[in-house]
Protein backbone atom coordinates (compact mmCIF):
# COMPACT_ATOMS: atom_id res chain seq x y z
CA UNK A 1 0.00 0.00 0.00
CA UNK A 2 1.39 3.45 -0.72
CA UNK A 3 2.26 5.70 1.79
CA UNK A 4 -0.39 8.77 2.74
CA UNK A 5 1.14 12.16 2.10
CA UNK A 6 1.43 13.03 5.50
CA UNK A 7 3.69 9.76 6.15
CA UNK A 8 5.74 11.40 3.09
CA UNK A 9 5.53 14.59 4.88
CA UNK A 10 6.84 13.23 8.22
CA UNK A 11 9.47 10.98 6.77
CA UNK A 12 11.22 14.31 4.50
CA UNK A 13 11.09 16.12 7.75
CA UNK A 14 13.29 13.64 9.26
CA UNK A 15 15.50 13.68 5.89
CA UNK A 16 14.36 11.07 3.82
CA UNK A 17 15.17 12.76 0.19
CA UNK A 18 13.20 9.75 -1.60
CA UNK A 19 10.10 10.48 0.46
CA UNK A 20 9.84 13.87 -0.72
CA UNK A 21 10.60 12.75 -4.61
CA UNK A 22 7.92 10.47 -4.14
CA UNK A 23 5.45 13.45 -2.85
CA UNK A 24 7.29 15.74 -6.30
CA UNK A 25 6.07 12.40 -8.22
CA UNK A 26 2.74 11.93 -7.38
CA UNK A 27 1.83 15.64 -7.88
CA UNK A 28 3.93 17.02 -10.07
CA UNK A 29 1.91 16.89 -13.21
CA UNK A 30 -1.65 18.42 -11.24
CA UNK A 31 0.42 21.45 -10.25
CA UNK A 32 1.46 21.29 -13.77
CA UNK A 33 -2.08 21.76 -14.70
CA UNK A 34 -2.81 24.44 -12.71
CA UNK A 35 0.42 25.93 -13.90
CA UNK A 36 0.06 25.72 -17.57
CA UNK A 37 -3.53 26.67 -16.94
CA UNK A 38 -2.54 30.00 -15.23
CA UNK A 39 0.45 30.86 -17.30
CA UNK A 40 -0.37 29.55 -20.51
CA UNK A 41 3.48 29.36 -21.40
CA UNK A 42 5.11 26.21 -20.73
CA UNK A 43 8.64 27.22 -20.23
CA UNK A 44 7.01 29.73 -17.20
CA UNK A 45 4.58 26.85 -15.94
CA UNK A 46 7.81 24.40 -15.55
CA UNK A 47 9.38 27.14 -13.42
CA UNK A 48 6.77 27.57 -11.13
CA UNK A 49 6.08 23.93 -11.06
CA UNK A 50 10.15 23.65 -9.83
CA UNK A 51 9.66 26.81 -7.33
CA UNK A 52 6.57 25.18 -5.78
CA UNK A 53 8.26 21.66 -5.00
CA UNK A 54 11.20 24.12 -3.81
CA UNK A 55 9.69 26.03 -1.30
CA UNK A 56 6.75 23.47 -0.13
CA UNK A 57 10.32 21.46 0.72
CA UNK A 58 11.42 24.86 2.34
CA UNK A 59 8.64 24.88 4.56
CA UNK A 60 7.49 21.84 5.18
CA UNK A 61 7.73 22.23 8.87
CA UNK A 62 4.68 24.86 8.51
CA UNK A 63 2.56 22.19 6.67
CA UNK A 64 0.31 20.87 9.65
CA UNK A 65 -2.17 18.48 7.90
CA UNK A 66 -5.24 19.55 8.63
CA UNK A 67 -5.64 20.21 5.03
CA UNK A 68 -4.87 17.97 2.03
CA UNK A 69 -1.17 18.06 1.29
CA UNK A 70 -2.24 18.90 -2.49
CA UNK A 71 -4.91 21.93 -1.26
CA UNK A 72 -1.46 23.18 0.25
CA UNK A 73 1.03 22.67 -2.42
CA UNK A 74 -2.17 24.44 -4.89
CA UNK A 75 -1.64 27.16 -2.37
CA UNK A 76 1.81 27.75 -3.10
CA UNK A 77 1.59 27.17 -6.82
CA UNK A 78 -1.03 29.81 -7.37
CA UNK A 79 -0.01 32.40 -5.34
CA UNK A 80 3.67 31.93 -7.34
CA UNK A 81 1.83 32.33 -10.13
CA UNK A 82 0.19 35.25 -9.49
CA UNK A 83 3.42 36.33 -8.32
CA UNK A 84 4.99 35.88 -11.27
CA UNK A 85 1.62 37.25 -13.39
CA UNK A 86 2.62 40.13 -11.24
CA UNK A 87 6.20 40.90 -12.40
CA UNK A 88 5.53 40.01 -16.14
CA UNK A 89 2.94 42.63 -15.92
CA UNK A 90 1.20 40.57 -18.13
CA UNK A 91 -1.95 38.11 -17.30
CA UNK A 92 0.03 35.02 -19.68
CA UNK A 93 1.25 34.53 -22.76
CA UNK A 94 -0.43 32.31 -24.72
CA UNK A 95 1.83 31.25 -27.79
CA UNK A 96 0.02 31.17 -30.73
CA UNK A 97 2.92 28.76 -32.79
CA UNK A 98 1.27 26.33 -35.03
CA UNK A 99 2.93 23.80 -33.20
CA UNK A 100 1.23 24.10 -30.03
CA UNK A 101 -2.23 24.29 -31.18
CA UNK A 102 -1.62 21.11 -33.20
CA UNK A 103 -0.89 19.53 -29.67
CA UNK A 104 -3.67 21.01 -28.11
CA UNK A 105 -6.13 19.28 -31.09
CA UNK A 106 -4.78 16.14 -30.90
CA UNK A 107 -6.31 14.32 -27.94
CA UNK A 108 -10.07 15.86 -29.12
CA UNK A 109 -9.14 14.03 -32.64
CA UNK A 110 -7.98 10.86 -30.42
CA UNK A 111 -11.11 10.90 -28.37
CA UNK A 112 -13.51 11.76 -31.18
CA UNK A 113 -13.77 11.42 -34.55
CA UNK A 114 -10.57 9.75 -36.57
CA UNK A 115 -7.58 12.10 -36.84
CA UNK A 116 -7.72 11.15 -40.53
CA UNK A 117 -10.28 13.49 -41.19
CA UNK A 118 -9.01 16.83 -41.95
CA UNK A 119 -12.58 18.38 -41.15
CA UNK A 120 -12.66 16.90 -37.43
CA UNK A 121 -9.08 17.57 -37.17
CA UNK A 122 -9.72 21.07 -38.37
CA UNK A 123 -12.53 21.67 -35.84
CA UNK A 124 -10.86 20.01 -33.14
CA UNK A 125 -8.06 22.62 -33.09
CA UNK A 126 -10.09 25.12 -33.50
CA UNK A 127 -12.31 24.25 -30.32
CA UNK A 128 -8.83 23.73 -28.32
CA UNK A 129 -7.34 27.14 -29.73
CA UNK A 130 -10.78 29.07 -28.62
CA UNK A 131 -10.99 27.57 -25.49
CA UNK A 132 -7.65 27.98 -24.75
CA UNK A 133 -8.08 31.86 -25.87
CA UNK A 134 -11.30 32.04 -24.02
CA UNK A 135 -9.56 30.46 -20.65
CA UNK A 136 -6.82 33.13 -20.93
CA UNK A 137 -9.36 35.99 -21.36
CA UNK A 138 -10.67 35.45 -17.74
CA UNK A 139 -8.84 37.39 -14.85
CA UNK A 140 -6.47 35.23 -12.49
CA UNK A 141 -8.91 34.58 -10.00
CA UNK A 142 -11.78 33.32 -12.41
CA UNK A 143 -8.83 31.67 -14.08
CA UNK A 144 -8.02 29.65 -11.00
CA UNK A 145 -10.86 29.00 -9.75
CA UNK A 146 -11.87 27.25 -13.00
CA UNK A 147 -8.65 25.16 -13.25
CA UNK A 148 -9.05 23.79 -9.78
CA UNK A 149 -12.91 22.95 -10.04
CA UNK A 150 -13.01 21.44 -14.01
CA UNK A 151 -9.45 20.39 -14.26
CA UNK A 152 -8.32 19.25 -10.71
CA UNK A 153 -11.30 18.42 -9.72
CA UNK A 154 -11.17 20.16 -5.82
CA UNK A 155 -14.68 20.60 -4.17
CA UNK A 156 -15.48 23.94 -3.12
CA UNK A 157 -14.02 24.21 0.43
CA UNK A 158 -10.82 23.07 -0.57
CA UNK A 159 -10.98 25.88 -3.45
CA UNK A 160 -11.68 28.40 -0.80
CA UNK A 161 -8.98 26.61 1.42
CA UNK A 162 -6.17 26.82 -1.99
CA UNK A 163 -7.48 30.80 -3.32
CA UNK A 164 -8.15 32.36 0.93
CA UNK A 165 -11.35 33.00 0.55
CA UNK A 166 -15.01 32.04 0.77
CA UNK A 167 -16.79 29.39 -0.14
CA UNK A 168 -19.70 31.82 -1.20
CA UNK A 169 -17.03 33.72 -3.42
CA UNK A 170 -15.57 30.54 -4.85
CA UNK A 171 -19.47 29.67 -5.41
CA UNK A 172 -19.82 33.34 -7.44
CA UNK A 173 -16.55 33.22 -9.08
CA UNK A 174 -17.11 29.58 -10.34
CA UNK A 175 -20.43 30.56 -11.57
CA UNK A 176 -19.19 33.88 -13.36
CA UNK A 177 -16.44 32.14 -15.01
CA UNK A 178 -18.59 29.62 -16.79
CA UNK A 179 -21.03 32.19 -17.88
CA UNK A 180 -18.31 33.98 -19.57
CA UNK A 181 -16.43 30.99 -21.29
CA UNK A 182 -19.91 30.05 -22.10
CA UNK A 183 -20.80 32.67 -24.19
CA UNK A 184 -17.33 32.75 -25.32
CA UNK A 185 -17.73 29.70 -26.42
CA UNK A 186 -21.01 29.79 -27.71
CA UNK A 187 -20.61 28.57 -31.29
CA UNK A 188 -18.12 25.86 -30.48
CA UNK A 189 -20.10 24.02 -27.60
CA UNK B 1 -38.72 23.36 -7.82
CA UNK B 2 -38.57 26.10 -10.65
CA UNK B 3 -36.22 26.66 -13.86
CA UNK B 4 -35.37 29.77 -11.78
CA UNK B 5 -34.39 27.56 -9.04
CA UNK B 6 -32.34 25.26 -11.09
CA UNK B 7 -30.66 28.34 -12.55
CA UNK B 8 -29.46 29.45 -9.26
CA UNK B 9 -28.48 25.83 -8.53
CA UNK B 10 -27.50 24.59 -11.81
CA UNK B 11 -23.44 24.95 -10.81
CA UNK B 12 -23.80 23.13 -7.52
CA UNK B 13 -25.49 20.69 -9.25
CA UNK B 14 -22.96 19.74 -11.71
CA UNK B 15 -20.30 20.11 -9.37
CA UNK B 16 -22.70 17.66 -7.03
CA UNK B 17 -21.86 20.32 -4.06
CA UNK B 18 -25.85 20.39 -3.16
CA UNK B 19 -27.62 17.97 -0.37
CA UNK B 20 -28.92 14.31 -1.83
CA UNK B 21 -32.54 15.83 -1.68
CA UNK B 22 -31.87 19.15 -3.76
CA UNK B 23 -29.62 16.97 -5.91
CA UNK B 24 -32.49 14.77 -6.26
CA UNK B 25 -35.08 17.55 -6.74
CA UNK B 26 -32.74 19.05 -9.66
CA UNK B 27 -32.11 16.35 -11.74
CA UNK B 28 -35.69 15.68 -11.65
CA UNK B 29 -36.96 19.06 -12.85
CA UNK B 30 -34.25 18.79 -15.23
CA UNK B 31 -35.29 15.37 -16.88
CA UNK B 32 -38.66 17.12 -17.82
CA UNK B 33 -37.41 20.58 -18.85
CA UNK B 34 -35.62 20.66 -21.69
CA UNK B 35 -34.04 24.37 -21.05
CA UNK B 36 -32.63 22.73 -17.59
CA UNK B 37 -31.38 19.94 -19.07
CA UNK B 38 -29.27 22.21 -21.88
CA UNK B 39 -27.55 24.07 -18.69
CA UNK B 40 -26.53 20.81 -17.51
CA UNK B 41 -25.49 19.55 -20.36
CA UNK B 42 -23.20 22.97 -21.33
CA UNK B 43 -21.80 22.44 -18.58
CA UNK B 44 -20.59 19.33 -18.63
CA UNK B 45 -19.61 20.21 -22.02
CA UNK B 46 -17.39 23.48 -21.18
CA UNK B 47 -16.41 21.36 -18.17
CA UNK B 48 -14.97 17.98 -20.46
CA UNK B 49 -13.46 21.26 -23.38
CA UNK B 50 -11.44 22.77 -20.79
CA UNK B 51 -10.36 19.47 -19.43
CA UNK B 52 -8.88 18.31 -22.04
CA UNK B 53 -7.47 21.62 -23.62
CA UNK B 54 -5.67 21.79 -20.62
CA UNK B 55 -4.79 18.18 -19.88
CA UNK B 56 -3.06 18.23 -23.67
CA UNK B 57 -0.91 21.15 -22.51
CA UNK B 58 -0.03 19.06 -19.67
CA UNK B 59 0.92 15.89 -21.63
CA UNK B 60 2.85 17.85 -24.06
CA UNK B 61 4.87 19.02 -21.21
CA UNK B 62 8.52 17.06 -19.90
CA UNK B 63 8.50 17.01 -16.80
CA UNK B 64 11.77 14.63 -16.25
CA UNK B 65 13.67 17.69 -15.35
CA UNK B 66 11.54 18.54 -12.22
CA UNK B 67 12.87 16.44 -10.05
CA UNK B 68 16.20 17.02 -10.45
CA UNK B 69 15.86 20.84 -10.58
CA UNK B 70 13.56 19.98 -7.04
CA UNK B 71 16.32 17.91 -5.90
CA UNK B 72 19.23 21.13 -6.06
CA UNK B 73 17.11 23.55 -4.46
CA UNK B 74 16.69 21.50 -1.67
CA UNK B 75 20.31 20.89 -1.02
CA UNK B 76 20.50 24.20 -1.13
CA UNK B 77 18.01 24.79 1.29
CA UNK B 78 19.91 22.22 3.37
CA UNK B 79 23.12 23.88 3.12
CA UNK B 80 21.24 27.08 4.01
CA UNK B 81 20.05 25.23 7.04
CA UNK B 82 23.10 23.74 8.27
CA UNK B 83 25.37 27.08 7.83
CA UNK B 84 22.42 28.72 9.75
CA UNK B 85 22.58 26.16 12.65
CA UNK B 86 26.34 27.02 12.65
CA UNK B 87 26.08 30.83 12.39
CA UNK B 88 23.87 30.43 15.61
CA UNK B 89 25.82 27.95 17.52
CA UNK B 90 29.04 30.45 16.48
CA UNK B 91 27.55 33.47 18.86
CA UNK B 92 26.66 30.84 22.21
CA UNK B 93 30.27 29.41 21.76
CA UNK B 94 31.56 33.41 21.46
CA UNK B 95 29.59 34.80 24.12
CA UNK B 96 30.85 32.04 26.51
CA UNK B 97 34.81 32.57 25.47
CA UNK B 98 34.52 36.32 25.97
CA UNK B 99 32.70 35.97 29.14
CA UNK B 100 35.47 33.48 30.46
CA UNK B 101 38.01 36.01 29.21
CA UNK B 102 36.84 38.63 30.29
CA UNK B 103 36.19 36.57 34.32
CA UNK B 104 40.04 35.82 33.79
CA UNK B 105 41.57 39.46 32.90
CA UNK B 106 39.35 40.61 36.00
CA UNK B 107 41.03 38.58 38.20
CA UNK B 108 44.41 39.24 36.86
CA UNK B 109 43.99 42.37 37.19
CA UNK B 110 42.50 42.29 40.59
CA UNK B 111 45.47 39.82 41.60
CA UNK B 112 48.48 41.37 40.36
CA UNK B 113 47.27 45.22 40.75
CA UNK B 114 45.99 45.42 44.20
CA UNK B 115 44.58 48.83 43.77
CA UNK B 116 46.75 51.31 46.45
CA UNK B 117 43.89 52.17 49.10
CA UNK B 118 43.78 55.80 48.74
CA UNK B 119 45.61 57.27 52.05
CA UNK B 120 42.97 59.29 53.51
CA UNK B 121 44.38 62.26 55.99
CA UNK B 122 43.14 59.89 58.87
CA UNK B 123 45.76 57.13 57.53
CA UNK B 124 48.38 60.22 56.46
CA UNK B 125 48.18 60.64 60.40
CA UNK B 126 48.73 57.30 61.37
CA UNK B 127 52.19 56.93 60.42
CA UNK B 128 53.68 60.05 61.97
CA UNK B 129 51.34 59.16 65.06
CA UNK B 130 53.93 57.66 66.71
CA UNK B 131 56.35 60.30 66.62
CA UNK B 132 53.83 62.48 67.53
CA UNK B 133 52.70 61.07 70.28
CA UNK B 134 56.56 60.85 71.63
CA UNK B 135 55.93 64.60 71.51
CA UNK B 136 53.21 64.76 73.87
CA UNK B 137 54.54 66.26 77.56
CA UNK B 138 54.12 68.72 80.10
CA UNK B 139 54.78 71.12 77.07
CA UNK B 140 52.51 69.79 74.37
CA UNK B 141 49.17 68.99 74.61
CA UNK B 142 47.33 66.96 71.49
CA UNK B 143 44.09 66.67 70.00
CA UNK B 144 43.17 64.71 67.44
CA UNK B 145 40.23 65.31 65.12
CA UNK B 146 38.89 61.38 64.60
CA UNK B 147 36.62 63.04 60.86
CA UNK B 148 39.65 64.79 59.44
CA UNK B 149 42.45 62.68 60.84
CA UNK B 150 43.95 66.08 62.18
CA UNK B 151 46.41 66.66 65.30
CA UNK B 152 46.60 69.74 66.74
CA UNK B 153 49.47 69.91 68.81
CA UNK B 154 49.11 73.11 71.47
CA UNK B 155 52.31 73.76 72.86
CA UNK B 156 53.29 75.86 76.10
CA UNK B 157 53.93 79.57 75.69
CA UNK B 158 57.38 79.40 77.18
CA UNK B 159 58.37 76.47 74.19
CA UNK B 160 56.97 78.54 71.52
CA UNK B 161 53.20 78.99 70.22
CA UNK B 162 50.80 77.45 67.95
CA UNK B 163 51.63 74.36 65.94
CA UNK B 164 49.75 72.19 64.24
Amino acid sequence: MAPSDWELVLRTRKGDRDAFRELVERYQRRVASLAVGMLRNREDALDVVQETFARAYQHLDRFKGDSGFYTWLYRIAFNLCVDHQRREGKLGDLRPEQEETEQIGAPLAADGPPPDEPFHRARSTEIGRRVEQAIRELTPDHRAVILLREVEGLSYEEISRVLDCPKGTVMSRLHYARRQLQSRLRELL
Amino acid sequence: MTCADVERLVDAFADAELPAPTLLAVARHAAGCSTCDESVRGLQELHESVTRVVRAEVDALDLADVWPAVAAAADRVDARRSWSRRARAVPAAAAGALAVAAAAVFWLQSARVAPPRDPTPAHRTLSNQAFIDRLAGKDLRLRREPRSGTTIIWVNATSGGLAR
